[in-house]
């Protein structure tokens, strides 16, 4: 297990090791990393074999990141768990963000008339990252993955700011971006992209609005992702209006 | 010297030599006659600089994070290395790998940084395993192994008050309820409790909304006196009501803050009011603040005296 955690730092060019960064700080966020969607708690003996961090520095690394908050241990001796100083962190990226200011309100409303869930995605260049979300209260949830950039054209997001580009930026986006895609690949990718959202919502289930600003510049995202187990056009329909609206108020 | 005359010694030396701003060097000191160099060596000395060291880094990490708020929400290398006293070469250093970590990016603003996306995805996984009534069930068991009455775990839902979680009291004659029940904000102490936490705008705007009628035996319907309850529940931190949904019941609540600092919930003892007595008020008033401070302390709530968690 320690080998396959060393050879991933290897592989990942954000965990190869630099004469510039602190090697300490690098180690301690990989303690922080093995807590994830699937591993809630952790000992000291399973973050060590993942990380390949001795047991002795992994210790200190914990004790510090638990007098800090970053990690918790509600009982000595015991797991350890994430702490909540991540949500803090997370509070403030929300503050500081504009459209998501304005975007709250909107979305939790959204969010209490079609009780699904409503997804904020803010572009970056030709990335796009999901910042926020209001869940749907049903019992059945697809919990979208939230605060990865991933390029335009891998998400339902990103396609809707995609399909607001003119040929000539998306023949751009697609020289850069999708250049290794075979041509039927590529022309799969244009069409789902023109493509008006309602066509493609029953197929792929997610339902997405670019939000525009005053100078035509697509900048952010608003998505409703519907379990399959839910789907029906009448409902995609509800929730298309309702995006729409919201993405509406929005822009501009 | 003794064990506890050298500490106190060392830490004199130290608060010392701090006042005088000198670089701590290596002090010999007399421990039960064996001079400190035997004691500890060259590399003995070296390991605590390095592990030090090491905590010093991650320590760092934490305060350059906390530095970012709403208000300066990107901030340039020398702001960073200025506001934590940390050498600019050194903060570089950790900065870069922050970002590599996606922990802090170079914000729009040229030469200048903010928190990074990293902290969205690990907030998210938190957030998703964060289960309020999780973190206060076992703390209602132990709170009953001290005082077998009834614990109610009242959660805001909007203008109402939910049960969360109650755990009843095993003596035959006992308060009882049940998870699921509802009732508006202003009635009953756990209610009142959670009111108490919102802001005065807030209050009054519930007020005014919410119909201010009897719901049970005595609710309170005066305006003015669920003011006074709510200024005195944020004067002692805790509050107590009797006969107002039940005729026969006494109970005392304390508010539940979540890492916000905000009430999300509140803690409740309740029990018949025949067994009332001074002693049984004082003891129920005592654990449900204790209980309250524990829960919060699970829903990551630290009073402000430390300012990076």
């Amino acid at each position: 297990m320690a080998k396959t955690a060393k050879s991933r730092r290897k592989t990942d060019p954000a965990k190869v090791p630099s004469p510039s960064r602190v090697r300490v700080i690098d180690r301690a966020i990989d303690i922080l990393e093995c807590f994830d969607e699937t591993h809630e708690k952790a000992t000291l003996q399973e973050l060590s074999d993942r990380t390949g961090i001795h047991k002795a520095t992994a210790l200190r690394l914990l004790a510090t990141l638990v007098d800090a908050g970053i990690v918790d241990q509600p009982d000595a001796g015991g797991t350890y768990e994430l702490g909540f100083f991540a949500l803090k962190r997370a509070d403030t990226i929300h503050a500081a963000s504009d459209i998501r200011q304005r975007a709250a309100p909107i979305m939790r409303q959204l969010r209490d008339e079609l009780n699904e869930t409503i997804v904020l995605s803010i572009r970056n260049g030709n990335l796009i990252l999901n910042l926020d979300k209001f869940l749907t209260r049903q019992g059945i949830i697809e919990a979208p993955t939230i605060g990865v950039y991933t390029p335009l054209h891998e998400s339902s997001a990103g396609l809707a700011v995609l399909s607001t580009f003119n040929e000539d930026a998306l023949d751009a986006y697609m020289k850069e971006y999708c250049s290794g895609m075979t041509a039927a690949e590529a022309r799969a990718l244009r069409d789902s992209i023109a493509k008006p959202p309602e066509k493609t919502a029953i197929h792929n289930r997610t339902l997405a609005v670019a939000i525009v600003d005053s100078d035509g510049n697509a900048h952010a995202a608003l998505s409703i992702q519907i379990p399959s187990g839910r789907i029906e056009p009448a409902l995609a329909e509800r929730c298309l209006k309702g995006l729409r609206k919201a993405a509406r108020q929005l822009s501009g | 010297m003794s064990y506890n005359e050298t500490i106190s010694y060392l830490e004199n030396l130290s608060v010392t030599l701090r006042n005088v701003k000198l670089r701590p060097t290596p002090v010999l000191l007399p421990w039960d006659g064996v001079p400190m160099p035997t004691m500890m060596g060259k590399q003995m000395r070296d390991d605590i600089d390095k592990e030090r060291y090491s905590v010093e880094a991650v320590q760092r990490v934490a305060q350059i994070c906390a530095l970012f708020s709403a208000e300066h929400s990107s901030l340039s290398l020398r702001e960073i290395a200025s506001l934590t006293s940390i050498p600019v070469r050194t903060a570089a250093k950790i900065v870069s790998t922050l970002e590599a970590r996606g922990l802090l990016s170079s914000s729009g603003k040229s030469g200048e940084w903010s928190l990074g996306p990293n902290w969205l995805k690990i907030a998210d996984y938190k957030r998703n395993r964060t289960n309020i009534r999780e973190a206060a069930t076992s703390i209602l068991y132990s709170l009953r192994e001290q005082l077998n009455e009834t614990f109610i775990f009242g959660v805001r839902d909007g203008d109402r008050r939910i049960i969360a979680d109650c755990l009843v009291s095993t003596q035959p004659i006992r308060r009882v309820s049940r998870a699921g029940d509802e009732i508006a904000l202003h009635v009953g102490s756990s209610g009142r409790t959670i009111l108490a936490g919102l802001s005065d705008a807030d209050v009054s705007a519930y007020l005014s909304r919410a119909k201010l009628i009897n719901y049970g035996y005595d609710t309170m319907t005066d305006p003015k006196r669920i003011w006074a309850d709510i200024k005195s529940a944020r004067r002692d931190g805790y509050l107590t009501a009797q006969a107002e949904i039940t005729k026969e019941s006494f109970s005392s609540s304390a508010p539940i803050r979540s890492y916000r600092g905000e009430v999300v919930a509140a803690l409740t003892i309740t029990f018949p009011l025949s067994r009332l007595t001074d002693d049984l008020r004082n003891t129920s008033i005592r654990l449900v603040q204790e209980g309250a401070q524990r829960i919060s302390r699970r829903l990551g709530y630290a009073p402000a005296s430390n300012p990076t968690a």
